[in-house]
């Protein structure tokens, strides 16, 4: 009359394992609930009482009690529905109860039985395993999440009468097929394919040498958007680790137009600035992952970023300084990674000419200056880079680009020799600091902008296979300091 | 004191201000002219000359006078004083008054105005402000309006070679444009604000003018970097010419509309300026403009350094952008970019705007 | 006949044919404060709670569907306060609806609905 199974709750990226007790007593016959379910949970009911009559179990004419334990931490989402339904079974005799101890269940029932995907079935794989637990029943469409984790041996399911079937055989049932890691990036722009900006593809290919915040200004249609794409192509590849690490913030936010990312090339996020604060750094009263999460290890993008709203770009800072995004919700908080790379693109005036030597500029001078304030606001201080771009040239067109591939060679060079420093400073010679005093006082530098430009002149050393800062490297350095 | 009086009433300019001291023989008497004197010296109806006597009785002078000079950092200069700029004094309508904050006497010696439109390109805002760098360091005084634009730039290039006189539409204490606050503390620093106008005077429209007369009455010449067809720095150039003084102007692309006020200008017959030798030639200045070398840069040995700089270099007579550099050259962006940081430094090539070099002279 | 005598008469076809199942039939139009229930039934270890419909055409829905969770809750109230009158915490129990179409004078059509609810 009483019966434990497992099942699995997210919050954040993490998944928690939840004890699901299915009590069934004499007394007037209802289903209830407990342990602190949210609407969907509560729902669960329906599906439930609906899945196990259309799968050919009666439900039983008891009163029936699931506790969701621990009763403290909130439950969320349908995933529950088939830890319920099964445990249901086992508690009324009608499954062995030794059969689907210690088996992690987790899908969404609908009415007629078949078992539906749910999101955040990675790190709930991922929470199992680190708990010692060896056996699971996902859904079918969450297959892929499943073949990620091998110590846990996973069958997958598309239906209720599925998964007691493969309980009752107490075999491997259908297990999920190997993942292939794709590592080719999902944008498919190859530096080569962007013309001319040979400046400009030399910063972004030191912004990916040594993980640099970009800002990229220049006049409409010169190639801001296309080399921004270029990025993850030229970036080293995620390990392993930080692969699934994405891939979990995936499973998490699949849902409806983020799809599950298994790949091994680092994820490039461009949110429109129409965005809001919610879309940017994740929200809702049940907390999603935004746009800085989703780009975590990879590259966030912000095209026109000076038509963003100001308050977006505000809170955008925290979590590029921190690398960790901390929602707080009554009675609970959520953390999510934001590990990622800032690229910035921006016109040098609302209509984009101002300076050109071809186009004339219509904005007034208080618009151009409250653009400027608008885009010279806190983010700026997390760019370390910063190059213009001039409009393109006709001999432009001509000219045979480099493939990203090199590119990709030289920054990937470039990682291995800056990993093996452990982050201590290349040290600098002497005609280094010379250059860096003069421009210093030539150009007015502040202390926070001298320490971007060493910053970026040890890149630009290890990109030159150099054990030192030379003149050279402070010099080239210096060309791409901050002067907006 | 009476002439300062007088310059504050209305319906009085300098040349009534000038028949009228003329006519009773001193300031104080025309200060304290009858109704009757002014209809008659001045030809004035008497609603007029009734407002000036009605202004005058209002206004407790002596007071006045004495709150003003007290003012901190503020001269009050008549032409009747010594140190009112001469070369203004030639003028045929020099403001009686002038309030000036700084050194006065860097107008005395040789002048150049630089003028020109406020929205204007980068390519004539680097333009301004190299005019404006060489002419100061060859000892000229550059006058301009501290307007945003080409004046800005113009102001900004000299600073930082030699002194630099602007020259207001507003009162001293107005601060107009607001965002060249800093400019204007700089100027009164290390040059000279001047304005025909007493404290306090808001930016007018009808001011204007006023004030590019004071620009070219300082000025030997006058060069228009950029300018539309109706712009200011027309008026400043016509202006220049009624003076009797020098017009200069910057040619440039017929295609691009600032270049509309420069090139009439030179078809009309203003001198064409390809850079500031061509103003010093004009102005039959010795050329003082010191040459910039490589040596003395630190840590520099002369011989390594000249290959690819020295390559740069005989590129940069004309401004390109890095990119068509590194293309011309036949040279990495990456030593293009460092090479070109390092001729900044010495001070052999400017960026003229967003990635545009050029060599400096 | 008036409703209430009609309702009436339903409620004896139901009675009947339940004994005829081998239902004891333990209460006729059980009331309390809370609601009433047409019949109580004891059937093996089940206490059963009937709902009798009476019904000419299915055209409004099936007799299950006639009961709405508002009728369902006054009948779980008031079966609560029987099961606790008769001291029958401990029981077994069960909501059964039973619908009797008229298909003319003495010819019923019964339709026993076991478990509808709960």
């Amino acid at each position: 009359m009483f019966a434990v199974v497992k099942s699995a709750t997210v919050l954040g990226v993490d998944g928690f394992l939840v004890d699901v007790e299915v009590d069934l007593a004499r007394g007037l016959p209802g289903f209830e609930i407990v342990g602190l379910p949210g609407v969907a949970v509560r729902e669960s009911r329906q599906r439930v009482r609906a899945a196990l009559k259309n799968s050919g179990y009666g439900f039983p004419l008891k009163r029936l009690t699931v506790n969701l334990a621990p009763s403290d931490l909130r439950k969320a989402g349908s995933a529950f529905d088939l830890a319920i339904a099964l445990g249901i079974l086992a508690a009324d005799g009608i499954l062995e109860a030794t059969k689907v101890q210690d088996v992690l269940l987790v899908g969404e029932l609908s009415l007629d039985g078949s078992v539906r995907g749910v999101p955040g079935v990675l790190p709930m794989i991922i929470a199992a395993a680190g708990r010692g637990i060896s056996r699971a029943l996902v859904p079918a469409d969450n297959e892929r999440e499943a073949a990620l984790v091998p110590d846990v041996h996973t069958s997958i399911i598309s239906s209720l009468q599925e998964a007691i079937t493969t309980l009752e055989s107490g075999g491997q049932g259908r297990r999920p097929r190997p993942v292939n890691y794709s590592m080719e990036p999902a944008e498919e722009t190859d530096l080569q394919d962007v013309k001319g900006q040979s400046s400009a593809k030399r910063a972004l290919e030191i912004a990916a040498a040594g993980g640099h915040n970009l800002l990229l200004l220049g006049p409409p249609g010169c190639g801001k958007t296309m080399l921004a794409r270029c990025l993850p192509g030229i970036l080293p590849p995620l390990s392993l680790d930080e692969s699934i690490e994405v891939a979990r913030i995936y499973s998490v936010a699949s849902q409806g137009s983020t799809p599950l990312r298994i790949s091994r090339s680092r994820p490039f996020r461009s949110p429109h600035h129409s965005s809001t604060i919610a879309g940017m750094i994740g929200g809702g009263s049940w907390p999603r992952p935004g746009e800085v999460t989703l780009a975590h290890r990879g590259v966030l993008f912000l095209d026109e970023a000076g038509e963003f709203r100001r308050s977006v770009l505000d809170v955008l800072r925290q979590p590029l300084e921190d690398g960790v995004v901390s929602l707080v919700r009554h009675g609970y908080s959520v953390a999510y990674p934001s590990r990622c790379q800032l690229v910035m693109a921006a016109n040098p005036c609302p209509c984009g000419f101002l300076g050109s030597n071809t186009k004339e500029c219509h904005c007034s001078s208080q618009e151009i200056a409250a653009y400027r304030r608008r885009l010279s606001g806190p983010l700026l201080d997390r760019i370390d880079l910063q190059v213009w771009m001039g409009p393109l040239e006709k001999t432009d067109y001509l000219e045979p680009g480099e493939p990203s591939a090199l590119a990709r060679e030289r920054v990937l060079r470039a990682w291995e020799s800056m990993k093996s420093l452990n982050g201590a400073p290349l040290p600098m010679t002497k005609e280094a600091v010379t250059v860096l005093e003069s421009a210093i006082e030539r150009f007015g530098l502040s202390a926070r902008v001298v320490a971007k430009v060493q910053r970026v002149a040890g890149t630009i050393a290890a990109l030159h296979d150099s054990d030192c800062v030379g003149l050279e490297h402070m010099a080239e350095a210096l060309s791409y300091r901050l002067s907006l | 004191m009476y002439l300062w009086g007088l310059s504050l009433l209305p319906y009085l300019g300098s040349i009534r201000i000038k028949r009228l001291v003329h006519a009773l023989g001193s300031e104080s008497a025309a200060f304290h002219a009858t109704q009757r004197q002014l209809q008659t010296t001045l030809g004035m109806n008497s609603n007029h000359a009734r407002a000036i006597i009605d202004a005058r009785s209002a206004m407790d002078i002596e007071k006045k006078w004495h709150d003003l000079n007290a003012t901190e950092g503020m001269e009050i200069v008549t032409w009747l004083d010594t140190d009112y700029p001469y070369r203004l004094q030639q003028i045929a309508d020099p403001p009686p008054v002038i309030y000036c904050q700084g050194d006065l006497a860097c107008v005395q010696g040789p002048t150049v105005a630089i003028v020109g439109r406020r929205r204007a390109s980068n390519r004539g805002l680097g333009w301004a402000r190299r005019l404006g760098r060489e002419l100061a360091q060859a000892g000229l005084t550059v006058v301009s309006g501290l307007a945003l634009g080409i004046d800005t730039a113009a102001h900004e290039g000299s600073l930082m070679t030699g002194k630099t006189a602007a020259v207001l539409g507003t009162g001293l204490d107005v601060n107009y444009p607001k965002r060249n606050r800093q400019l204007a503390k700089d100027i009164a620093h290390s040059g000279v604000l001047i304005t025909p106008f007493p404290p306090g005077t808001p930016p007018l429209r009808g001011n204007f003018p006023a004030r590019n007369r004071v620009i070219s009455g300082l000025s030997v010449g006058v060069i228009v970097v950029e300018a539309g067809k109706r712009s200011g720095a027309l008026i400043t150039a016509s202006m220049a010419l009624d003076q009797d003084r020098d017009v200069y102007a910057v040619p440039g692309d017929p295609l691009d509309s600032g270049a509309a006020g420069p090139n009439r200008l030179i078809q009309e017959g203003a001198k064409l300026i390809r850079g500031a030798e061509d103003v010093l030639d004009e102005m039959r200045l010795a050329r003082q403009l010191p040459l910039p070398t490589l040596e003395g840069f630190p840590g520099e040995e002369a011989g390594k350094a000249v290959g690819p700089l020295g390559d740069l270099l005989s590129h940069l007579g004309e401004p390109l952008h890095v990119d068509e550099l590194a293309l011309r050259t036949g040279l990495s962006v990456s030593k293009v970019n460092s090479s070109l940081l390092r001729l900044q430094l010495i001070g052999l090539v400017e960026e003229l705007s967003a990635g545009v070099f050029q060599r400096v002279s | 006949m008036n409703l209430r005598q009609v309702g009436a008469h339903y409620e004896e076809l139901a009675a009947k044919y339940l004994e005829k199942k081998g239902y004891q039939i333990l209460a006729k139009q059980y009331r309390c404060h809370r609601g009433e229930i047409d019949l109580v039934a004891a059937h093996g270890e089940y206490i059963v709670f009937v709902e009798v419909k009476g019904r000419r055409t299915n055209r409004f829905g099936t007799p299950a569907e006639a009961v709405d969770w508002r009728k369902q809750r006054r009948l779980y109230m008031t079966a609560r306060h029987f099961l606790w009158v008769n001291r029958l915490h401990d029981a077994l129990c069960r909501f059964d609806v039973v619908a009797i179409y008229t298909k003319g004078p003495d010819r019923h059509c019964i339709q026993h609905v076991v478990g509808a609810f709960g």
